[in-house]
C-alpha cells in the first residue's frame, strides 16, 4: 500500500514541530534543567560578603589553576560545608568541602582544572541554614603547539 | 627491583608554628587524576576513569576537613587547609582513597613552639 | 655542500658563545610566568618533588649499594649526552635516560622506556642533585670516537636548521630568530637544555626531553621520530653543546 504522507502533509508537520520547539524552548533550555547553570547560580542572588577567591585572571593551562579561597562570614554563623563549582565543565562540581565541626574562619588553597574560560563559583553552606557565594572570573590559555606524544 | 609506592604523598606544615599563629597544612599527592576524557595513544580509546575521591585531614583524630574531589582538581593534587596552631600541637594525619580503591595515608607532629 | 653548510653553521653557533660579544643566554625558566615561577621554585608545590621522593627511595634500594657517591653520579646529567658503545653494539649516542635504563638493565631483563617512571624518577632526583652545577658536553679524545661524535653534532645541527613539517619551520627560526616572542599564548624561549626532565602541565606528568623533543616535531606538524631513535640523541646533543657553560637548573616545570 502506498504510505499515505504527501509532500503537504509533511511539510505541515515540519513546520509544527519547529514551531513547538520555538515555544517550548524553555523546556529544553540548560538553565532549567543544571541547578550550577550560570544562569542559576546567579539567580540564587546570594550574598557574597565573607567569601574571598584569589585565582589568576589569566591561567597558563587549564590542567592546573591555583585557587585559595577564604570564607569568614560576617553574620555570627559558622562555616559547615562549601562546594567550588565550574559550571563549564563537564563535571562542575569541583570540591566539597565539609567541617564536622563548623568553622568561624576556613581558608584552604588547591589547584583546580577549567575545560575553559569561565567563572567559578564558591557557595558556603553555614550553620544557621543560610548560604554565600561568590564567584571569580578565570580565562584559560592554551598550547600554542599540538602534542602528539 | 623494589616496591615503589605508587602514589607517593608530601605531608608538610608550612609557617612558624607557634601557638595561635596560622600555619598551612599542605598535602600533594603524586596521582595522575585521570579523568576517563582523555584519549590514549593512538586516539582512539579514552583512559579509563581513575581520580582521588576523598581525602580527610584531621589534628589529634578530631577531622580538620572531609573534602570530596571530583574530576577538576588538578592531577598530582594540591590541597591546604590553614589553620591556628593549637596550644599543644598534635599529631596532624592525612588520608586519601580513590575510585580504585586504593588508598594512601600520611602523618606528621605539630610542634608548638 | 650540505656538509660544508652544517659545518659553517656549527662553527658559527659554537664560535659565537666563545666570542667575546657573548649573547646573553637565558634558561627557560625565565621565560615562565609569574605564576608558573613561583610554582617552580616551591619545594612544597612544585610537583616534580614527588617524584625526587620516589626517585630517592629507588636510589636507595637499588644504586646506593654501588654508587656512594650521588653527586659523583649527578655530574653524568651535565656532561651527557656521550658516544658510548657496548660490546655487542656499535658506538652510539646515550643521553642520561638511555645511561639509567642500561643501569637498570643490570638488574631486571627488561628494557624500559624513557617514560617509565622509575627511569624518570631517577633522572629526577640526579637532575635536583645537580642543580647548580656548569654544563660541559665534552668531546671524546680518542680521534675516531670523535669523528663519530662530530658526525653526530653535524647531524644534530643540520636537523636544528632545517626547515620540516606541514608548517615548514626550523628550530633556529623560533628559538634563535624569535625569542621573547609570542606564539599565541606561549613565549618563545631560546630552548636550551638546562633544565630536564620537566613537569608539563599539558601532559600531567614528568617526561624526558626524548618526550619533549618528539613535541616539537609535532608541533610543526612532522613525523615524529620514535622515541630513542638516533636523530632524537643527534639533536639533543646539539642542543645540550649549545648550552655548554651555563648552569643546570634541576628538573623544570613548563606548560
Amino acid at each position: 500500500m502506498r504510505p499515505n504522507l504527501s509532500r503537504r502533509l509533511l511539510l505541515l508537520h515540519s513546520s509544527c514541530l519547529s514551531m513547538a520547539t520555538f515555544f517550548s524552548k524553555d523546556v529544553f533550555s540548560q538553565s532549567n534543567v543544571d541547578p550550577y547553570s550560570q544562569k542559576n547560580l546567579k539567580n540564587l542572588n546570594l550574598k557574597s560578603e565573607g567569601i574571598t577567591i584569589e585565582i589568576p585572571p589569566l591561567a597558563d593551562t587549564g590542567n592546573s589553576i591555583p585557587m585559595s579561597i577564604q570564607i569568614q562570614p560576617t553574620s555570627s554563623a559558622k562555616v559547615q560545608s562549601i562546594e567550588i563549582i565550574a559550571p563549564e565543565n563537564p563535571n562542575q562540581m569541583v570540591l566539597r568541602v565539609t567541617l564536622p565541626n563548623p568553622q568561624k574562619k576556613l581558608k584552604m588553597a588547591t589547584r583546580i582544572r577549567l575545560a575553559l574560560s569561565q567563572d567559578v563559583w564558591v557557595v558556603a553552606k553555614l550553620d544557621d541554614g543560610t548560604s554565600i557565594a561568590q564567584s571569580a572570573n578565570c580565562v584559560v590559555t592554551l598550547n600554542a603547539c599540538f602534542d602528539a606524544t | 627491583m623494589a616496591t615503589l609506592n605508587q602514589h607517593p604523598i608530601r605531608l608538610t606544615v608550612l609557617g612558624t608554628p607557634k601557638v595561635a599563629q596560622e600555619v598551612e597544612i599542605r598535602v600533594l599527592i603524586g596521582h595522575p587524576m585521570e579523568t576517563g576524557y582523555r584519549l590514549g595513544e593512538g586516539g582512539n580509546d579514552r583512559i579509563p576513569k581513575n581520580i582521588i575521591e576523598n581525602i580527610v585531614i584531621k589534628l589529634n583524630q578530631q577531622v580538620l576537613m572531609n573534602a570530596d574531589l571530583g574530576t577538576g582538581i588538578a592531577a598530582n593534587p594540591l590541597l591546604s587547609i590553614f589553620i591556628e596552631v593549637p596550644k599543644d600541637g598534635g599529631m596532624i594525619s592525612v588520608e586519601w582513597r580513590d575510585d580504585l580503591g586504593k588508598q594512601g595515608r600520611a602523618e606528621k607532629m605539630l610542634l608548638a613552639i | 655542500m650540505n656538509i660544508l653548510k652544517c659545518f659553517s653553521v656549527l662553527f658559527f653557533l659554537v664560535f659565537s658563545y666563545y666570542s667575546p660579544a657573548q649573547v646573553i643566554r637565558q634558561s627557560g625558566n625565565q621565560f615562565l610566568s609569574s605564576e608558573m615561577l613561583k610554582l617552580q621554585n616551591d619545594p612544597n608545590g612544585n610537583p616534580t618533588v614527588l617524584w625526587i621522593d620516589q626517585g630517592q627511595e629507588l636510589w636507595n634500594a637499588n644504586c646506593a649499594g654501588c654508587h656512594q657517591n650521588i653527586k659523583g653520579v649527578a655530574n653524568a646529567v651535565v656532561r651527557y649526552p656521550v658516544l658510548k658503545s657496548k660490546p655487542d653494539q656499535a658506538p652510539k649516542i646515550w643521553n642520561i635516560e638511555d645511561q639509567i635504563i642500561d643501569c637498570f638493565g643490570k638488574i631486571s631483563q627488561e628494557s624500559l622506556s624513557t617514560e617509565h617512571q622509575n627511569v624518570l624518577a631517577l633522572s629526577i632526583l640526579l637532575s635536583d642533585v645537580a642543580k647548580g652545577m656548569s654544563i660541559h658536553v665534552d668531546e671524546p679524545t680518542n680521534k675516531k670516537e670523535n669523528q663519530l661524535w662530530q658526525e653526530q653534532m653535524s647531524q644534530g645541527a643540520a636537523i636544528y636548521t632545517r626547515r620540516q613539517g606541514r608548517l615548514n619551520l626550523s628550530c633556529t627560526q623560533c628559538h634563535d630568530q624569535n625569542i621573547g616572542k609570542n606564539l599565541r599564548s606561549d613565549i618563545v624561549s631560546p630552548a636550551y637544555v638546562t633544565g630536564f626532565p620537566i613537569y608539563r602541565q599539558s601532559w600531567q606528568t614528568v617526561g624526558s626531553i626524548d618526550r619533549r623533543l618528539r613535541a616539537c616535531y609535532s608541533g610543526v606538524q612532522a613525523s615524529v621520530p620514535s622515541t630513542k631513535s638516533s636523530e632524537l640523541r643527534a639533536l639533543e646533543l646539539f642542543l645540550k653543546k649549545r648550552s655548554d657553560g651555563m648552569l643546570w637548573d634541576g628538573p623544570s616545570i613548563r606548560r
